[in-house]
């Protein structure tokens, strides 16, 4: 069977090349010369922060580079249906107004064109491929913007709930160190002497634990304020624009939807030729080896002369 | 046409006549010709000794005998394959004569291939018109080829004629060994006799050209009583020969 296959693959080896080279080529020329699109594309410049104060997004605690999170975050989030609705009312002042279907489509198409890559430890690019490209530039612009409204909210959400959380608590924990205090107190109030008392003893360490709890839980608040502070003022050290969109001048990258098409082409061709060598030598009955003649039944095989069998 | 009786003292004789002129003088009715040398065929050594190497897996130490050698369809190379089997059996195997016996009547090639006329033959002598004409040549002289001749009656009766007087086993009194260029075997049945007189068959196929199917008719032909082996011709594979030997 692989004598076969490589008989089959050896004999029409030129014209084999040929197909796999000539239609990937032809595919990609096609959609080389039907592709009006233009690339736009922004560049963010992400760092971290001195001060990190526990945010949501939790963007710094890990080893990731400042780009990658940033980059991360925002393909998330361009993902979202939200995200995109929130861009594209942005662009379009009439989105809010079209058809399901064509708010639907309009998302797909955004989140379908655009990328978020990273270029080093602090750059990320967004690109957005578009036939329009002075929309592209509005896009772009619109998602930058609605990706820091979008973050400083959810860190704010965060920070403002949790903070509401650790307030209760806080009330509680207040009330129960001063009633704590107040039992200590009390008992010391009605009995003379306290000094080896046990249960004055208990109470008073009872006192304490509940005054450390509540001064704990007062420095988380503190903290707390201070983040719903950062959030605002911090939200524009995390990243800030390099590069304005702009249109990126042509170039013939794997990205670029000709050489997509034409890398689909080689796989689709290479698939082809596999399955015309597979049937070929499936189904051929022609002989192609000494060895076939095996299937044939009763023939020793006695090897195999070569083509020129005459002197010229 | 000769009589079928005497048919098979009549070729021994003629035999006798044609390899030995002068102790055959004496014989009724043969004249002697002018000496004939036929010429060694122009094949590629390589070819001659692919075959030469078949020849050897399929007779192993046999030291004599009648190799057939046969093919399914025409333009398989058989007759180029009789020639180099009878030319590689002159050159090394044969202590005495290699007869080359072309019995395509329909299309003889081996005249051709051996550079000597085509008739007279053994369809003329089967059929009464002339004496059996044998051509020698080759290395020592060896190397004997009995033209197919020119036949004006039916080529059944001549097959017929060869089987049923066996004929074949008067070639191999007179030779040590007979190779015989059969037409092919698919659609002339009437050689069907002759392959169950010889001792071996070379089925002969081409690369890329010889189907399975017609292999498997011509194994039922054949049977499984004499050894039967198979070379490929024209083998225009292009894989390289490293490959070919991870293979």
């Amino acid at each position: 069977m692989l004598y076969r296959a490589l008989d089959v693959i050896f004999q029409h080896m030129i014209r084999l090349i040929a197909v796999v080279v000539i239609v990937p080529l032809a595919v990609g020329a096609i959609g080389f010369a039907f592709d009006h699109a233009a690339t736009v594309e922004a560049r963010i410049w992400a760092d971290k922060p001195l001060f990190t104060p526990t945010f949501a997004t939790d963007r710094f605690d890990s080893f990731d580079s400042p780009a990658q999170i940033e980059a991360g975050i925002l393909t998330e989030l361009v993902n979202t249906s939200g995200f995109a609705s929130e861009v594209l009312t942005r662009v379009d002042k009439d989105y809010p107004y079209w058809s399901a279907e064509h708010q639907l489509s309009a998302e797909a198409d955004l989140q379908r064109n655009i990328v978020v890559t990273t270029e080093g430890t602090h750059l990320f690019t967004i690109t957005y491929r578009t036939t329009n490209p002075a929309r592209g530039s509005a896009v772009l612009t619109a998602v930058i913007a609605a990706f820091g409204r979008e973050v400083q909210a959810i860190d704010t959400h965060q920070v403002s709930v949790t903070q509401t959380a650790i307030q209760s608590q806080l009330e509680s924990a207040q009330q129960e160190m001063n009633d704590a205090v107040r039992q200590a107190q009390v008992y010391l109030a009605q009995h003379k002497s306290v000094a080896n008392d046990p249960d004055y003893q208990a109470l008073i360490g009872q006192a304490q634990s509940k005054t450390d709890h509540y001064l704990s839980l007062q420095a988380q608040v503190d903290e707390i304020k201070g983040s719903q502070t950062a959030v605002s003022v911090l939200q524009s050290s995390f990243f800030h624009i390099v590069d304005q969109p702009f249109v990126v001048p042509f170039q013939l990258d794997q990205h670029a939807p000709a050489v997509k098409l034409a890398i689909y082409a080689l796989v689709g061709t290479v698939a082809l030729v596999a399955l015309f060598v597979y049937v070929t030598c499936r189904r051929d009955p022609r002989i192609r080896s000494v060895q076939d003649v095996r299937r044939a039944g009763r023939f020793k095989p006695l090897g195999s002369a070569p083509v020129k069998a005459q002197t010229q | 046409m000769i009589d079928g009786s005497t048919a098979a003292a009549g070729l021994l004789d003629a035999l006798t006549g044609a390899i030995d002129p002068s102790a055959s003088q004496q014989l009724q009715g043969f004249r002697r010709r002018p000496t004939e040398s036929l010429t060694v065929p122009p094949l590629e050594h390589e070819f001659v000794e692919r075959c030469r190497l078949a020849l050897a897996k399929l007779v192993t130490l046999e030291d004599e005998g009648t190799i057939a050698v046969c093919s399914a369809r025409r333009g398989e190379g058989r007759s180029t394959v009789a020639a180099a089997i009878a030319l590689a059996l002159s050159k090394s195997r044969a202590d005495g004569r290699v007869l080359l016996l072309d019995l395509d009547f329909g299309r003889a090639r081996q005249a051709e291939l051996l550079s000597v006329a085509p008739s007279p033959g053994l369809a003329d002598y089967l059929e009464g018109r002339e004496r059996l004409r044998l051509v020698a040549g080759g290395p020592n002289r060896q190397l004997w080829h009995v033209p197919a001749g020119t036949h004006l009656g039916d080529r059944l009766r001549l097959y017929h004629q060869l089987s049923s007087d066996e004929m074949l086993r008067v070639f191999r009194q007179r030779f040590q060994w007979v190779v015989i260029d059969l037409p092919p075997v698919l659609g002339h049945p009437e050689t069907t006799p002759l392959l169950h007189q010889v001792d071996w068959h070379l089925v002969v196929g081409r690369h890329r050209r010889t189907t399975l199917a017609d292999l498997r008719e011509v194994a039922e032909i054949l049977g499984e009583d004499r050894p039967s082996g198979f070379l490929l011709t024209s083998d225009s594979t292009r894989i390289p020969g490293w490959i070919r030997r991870l293979l």
